[in-house]
């Protein structure tokens, strides 16, 4: 699982709406595909990639796939984002210093 | 929304001109003296700054680099940033130098990945596609 494979994956509109959705609760896959006008396997495909990138388990029991949403990505997606904002804000702290310290 | 959104932005005054700060931007010597998160380590800057550039800033074993998408001295840089140690994609960073009334405000906005560029969304792309053939 890899920041960039689940950015990649939130590119297409209708996965991230189907994440979204994910993120309100599981869904059977014909729950997901129902507001979108297109084929059953045209969203499983979807929700393949998904799967792939890591956003979402898909389990089957008996004749209904039920998707659900895993905690991990958020967390990740949440943790590299603190680590750049960290980056920025002490090499902004640093630039003051140095620019303090050299003088005009 | 739930997903997230990977942009944000940093908001700094400084007491000196647009032109000293854009240069600790763009001269490695004056670049090298605050990019690094830490003292110890030798730094060392190469920019070449114009729009389709490189940079690279190597901290020891750490490394960082990019290419200009933006050159306006002194009051706006546009670069792409990627860590050389991951695979994440780059990211794009602006940066908006304006005099105000008490110094000079630095605006930095580091953009999501893959957000509105093509470009960045091929980038990814080309990631997404190594991994699966690798």
């Amino acid at each position: 699982m890899t920041i960039a494979l689940l950015c990649a994956a939130l590119g297409d509109p209708t996965r991230a709406d189907m994440v979204d959705r994910l993120a309100r609760g599981p869904a059977s896959l014909s729950e997901l595909a129902a507001p979108y006008p297109m084929t059953l396997t045209a969203a499983r495909k979807h929700v393949g990639v998904l799967v792939d990138a890591g956003w979402v388990d898909r389990r089957k029991s008996g004749r209904v796939v039920t998707c659900r949403l895993r905690p991990e990505p958020l967390g990740e997606l949440e943790g590299w984002l603190s680590d750049r904002r960290a980056f920025w804000s002490s090499a902004l702290d640093r630039l003051g210093s140095a620019l303090e310290r050299d003088g005009s | 929304m739930t997903v997230p959104d990977l942009s944000f932005t940093l908001d700094r005054t400084y007491a000196a001109s647009a032109d000293r700060i854009y240069a600790y931007f763009t001269d490695p010597d004056l670049m090298a003296r605050w990019f690094c998160p830490n003292p110890e380590l030798p730094t060392t800057c190469a920019l070449d700054v114009r729009p389709g550039g490189a940079w690279r800033v190597v901290m020891g074993d750490w490394v960082v680099g990019g290419s200009y998408l933006q050159v306006e001295p002194p009051h706006r840089l546009v670069f792409t940033f990627d860590w050389e140690h991951d695979t994440d994609g780059p990211t794009t960073v602006t940066v908006d130098i304006t005099p105000v009334a008490d110094g000079t405000r630095l605006v930095l906005a580091h953009e999501e990945l893959g957000g509105s560029g093509h470009e960045e969304g091929w980038a990814l792309s080309f990631v997404r596609l190594d991994q699966q053939l690798g």
